[in-house]
């Protein structure tokens, strides 16, 4: 049996039904609404555990949230304050005050009465008992900054006591500028070295559990939601009424297609909120935080080499992932008969994808290069590790292509096997189908069928 | 047009299932076919619209083998079903959308049989007038549409015969139609098959109430056991087995004149009787006899044999079997 493009007849007409009727059903529209609230509400909430509740500059998100830094240089080395903004844009809502140029005297012990929750007195002076510098920084309790900002601060100051120590022995600007030049580190294994790679585990161990545990979660709802639809209708006995009108693959199709827009349209939208909510949460609160926070796990767009292409990569690696486990979950969905089989059904897939899943993130430390290549072509396993072992660089364009390109003959395959046995299996009543049952309607082409003359 | 049935047979595994059924309909009419249960009827039906395999056999349709998406095909199938969840109006729009028939006209189409099969109720709800303390008339909150889960059995098997029905079908295949109707149902759904007949449809209907395909069959065919046992124009079959029904009432008991002759007396009831007879003769000869014995007969009439009678002498001792 071939397919034949008089198979997908009705598909459209399906496809809308089932989206309308999802988008009607009250669970999922309550379903939506938790999702919107708890999607809208995470960024101000992260935004707050991560410490960025204090206001931001609206012209500069990444602007300190100090008013006024107090500043009493006790180290016998004047300091540059005014040039402070112009160092450093983050400094732009920021004053920094001489407490000599003031008529109060300032200490350790009386700051308190003269701070405001926005401000911080930092005192620098020379410890003559250890020969060092010390720069000490003090705030009110109810502070409204990062602890974050506080450091901005002192890493200046400490930079400006060090200009101004140089230039105190006379030093000029520019082998003052040589000596408080910054540096990176780069920590890394003999075999590292090596093999030219970056000791970047936890990063890749971040990325590959962060797309993992999406695609998981996509697969799950995939699975569930497709599942129920094959089987409301096999329970509600419309096979016949609807194989009158409509080719069976176009039922199957229809339903992947109107699932696949819900959850793809729902992943969009959620993502909009989110962004809607990072934009005006940003007007009352620091958001930087949320990339810093990112950022120290190690996960930048350096890594994940983000593009267009990646993008790309990303958005095929789903949708064949995401065909995959729906035509299966159609066809295992078809081979029940009660709503009292979607529970079983929908377990044999979750586990399938469990699999895939585990398959993924544990091998993912390993750095075993064949490995990487089992378990980026060895279907189920692939569609979780392909693209992410693509773009941390495990494997090249090539091998991802590969992997692709045997996904796409599980599809095709999956596809035939449909077409074979699926109007069959939709007029099959009684116990959910094992496996041997499957092999045995394959191989006489569809013909176990039910025998209720 | 014409409906072709030829050969039409099926095994599962070494079983056979239907065995060479073929039969034809030149002209707008109802053929109906019968059987035992698990005779095969449903499964002749399920092939002849593809929807099972057929391991010999064609279908043809106007001359080309019958394709459901080219045939305006209706079908109300045994196995009865509707999305419990859904809206009935929904429901029907999105079956008339796969039968290819555009919203609007669906929409008036559905109208039409909401009115024709008394459903308009759970297919546009109102809202129910009331009057308040102060005597004035308020509406009162409109009413959700109904879902089918929400309707009986034979309310969901008038939607369900609506959606056979709204392609305005040139074919139309209805298996079981009047099972678990009450009578006021069975009439209005009697009534519209009458309405189809006269509007030229080809009608295949499948049922096991016999004095209903009586009413409405011109030909048929009988499967027992996958295999054809009667088949033709239920009129020609009814004279084939000429006039062995007689109905007697006499004014006096005549049973024991009855058993004398040697004729078989199915049931007697206050000098009602029916007769067993092997023909005209045989009758007329029973005739002559009351009257030289002075009986006084208030009614003698001669009848072929029901459908029923027919059907139960063809299948009935292999089914006790």
């Amino acid at each position: 049996m071939k397919l034949k493009k008089s198979d997908f007849t009705g598909t459209g007409k399906v496809y809308r039904f089932t989206l309308s009727q999802m988008m009607k059903g009250k669970a999922n529209i309550i379903s939506l609404i938790i999702f919107f609230l708890i999607a809208a509400a995470s960024i101000p909430i992260m935004t707050v555990m991560m410490g960025g509740d204090k206001a931001a500059s609206p012209d500069n998100p990444e602007a300190l949230g100090i008013a006024v830094v107090y500043v009493q240089n006790d180290t016998g080395y004047g300091l540059d304050l005014e040039s402070v903004p112009q160092r450093n844009e983050i400094f732009e809502n920021t004053e920094f005050v001489d407490t000599d140029l003031m008529n109060v005297d300032w200490s350790e012990d009386t700051y308190e009465s003269m701070l405001q929750p926005e401000e911080i007195y930092v005192h620098l002076q020379r410890d003559e008992e250890k020969m060092c510098f010390s720069i000490g920084a003090y705030t009110l309790e109810d502070k409204e900054f990062t602890d974050g900002d506080i450091d901005s601060c002192v890493g200046m100051l400490s930079g400006l006591l060090d200009e101004a120590r140089y230039a105190g022995q006379a030093a000029r600007a520019e082998q003052i500028a040589v000596m408080t030049s910054p540096y990176n580190t780069n920590v890394q294994s003999v075999s590292e070295y090596l093999e030219e790679k970056e000791d970047d585990f936890d990063a890749r161990f971040g990325v590959q559990i962060l797309y993992s545990v999406a695609l998981l979660i996509l697969c799950t709802f995939v699975s569930s939601f497709i599942i129920q639809k094959v089987i409301e209708e096999k329970a509600s006995k419309l096979a016949e009424l609807l194989m009158v009108s409509v080719q069976p693959l176009a039922l199957l199709v229809g339903k992947i297609l109107a699932v696949m827009t819900y959850i793809f349209g729902l992943v969009v939208s959620l993502a909009a909120v989110m962004g809607i909510s990072y934009a005006v949460t940003g007007q009352f609160a620091d958001t930087s935080v949320m990339r810093q926070q990112i950022a120290a796990s190690g996960i930048s767009a350096d890594i994940l080499n983000i593009s267009p292409v990646t993008v790309l990569i990303l958005v095929v690696s789903l949708f064949l992932g995401y065909l995959q486990v729906s035509l299966l979950s159609g066809l295992i969905g078809t081979g029940c008969s009660s709503t009292e089989d979607v529970e079983p059904a929908n377990l044999t897939i979750v586990l399938l994808v469990m699999a895939g899943y585990i398959a993924a993130v544990m091998t993912v430390g390993s750095g075993n290069p064949v490995l990487a290549y089992v378990v980026s072509l060895c279907p189920v396993a692939s569609m979780f590790c392909a693209p992410v072992r693509y773009l941390i660089g495990d494997i090249g364009i090539g091998m991802l292509a590969f992997s692709w390109v045997l996904q796409l003959a599980v599809i095709l395959l999956l596809a035939y096997v449909c077409a074979r046995i699926y109007r069959a299996l939709m007029m099959y009543r009684g116990s959910r189908m094992k496996l041997g049952g499957w092999i045995s309607m394959f191989r006489q082409n569809g013909a176990k069928e039910v025998d209720n003359r | 047009m014409s409906l072709e049935v030829k050969n039409l047979s099926k095994k599962y595994g070494e079983k056979t299932v239907v065995e060479n059924l073929s039969f034809e309909m030149k002209k707008p009419g109802v053929f109906a076919l019968l059987g035992t249960n698990g005779a095969g009827k449903t499964t002749s039906i399920r092939m002849m619209l593809n929807m099972l395999s057929r391991d010999t056999g064609e279908v043809l349709w106007m001359g080309a083998p019958l394709d459901t998406a080219t045939c305006n095909v209706g079908y109300l199938a045994e196995e009865r079903g509707l999305y419990p969840k859904y809206t009935l109006m929904d429901q029907l729009i999105y079956f008339a959308g796969l039968r290819g028939i555009p919203k609007a006209e669906a929409k008036k189409r559905i109208r039409y049989w909401a009115e024709r099969l008394e459903v308009e109720e759970y297919l546009y709800p109102q809202a129910p007038k009331s009057e308040d303390e102060k005597g004035r008339r308020k509406r009162a909150k409109a009413q959700p549409p109904k879902k089918a889960d929400q309707l009986s059995k034979g309310n969901q098997q008038k939607i369900q015969f609506m959606t056979a029905l709204l392609p305005d079908p040139d074919l139309l295949i209805l298996d079981e139609p009047l099972s678990g109707l009450d009578p006021v149902n069975t009439d209005l759904f009697k009534g519209i098959i009458r309405d189809e007949i006269e509007k030229g449809k080809y009608l295949i209907m499948s049922s096991h109430q016999m004095a209903t395909v009586e009413e409405f069959c011109t030909d048929i065919i009988i499967l027992n056991r996958s295999k054809t046992v009667l088949q033709g124009h239920l009129n020609e079959i009814k004279k084939s087995y000429g006039r062995i029904n007689l109905l007697l009432k006499t004014e006096t008991d005549v049973t024991d004149l009855i058993r004398q002759q040697g004729l078989n007396l199915v049931s007697a009831k206050e000098c009602e009787y029916q007769i067993k007879v092997t023909g005209d003769e045989q009758a007329n000869g029973f005739l002559k006899l009351l009257i030289e014995k002075g009986v006084t007969v208030v009614t003698f009439s001669l009848r072929e044999p029901s459908l029923h009678e027919i059907f139960v002498e063809k299948v009935g001792d292999s089914h006790e079997a």
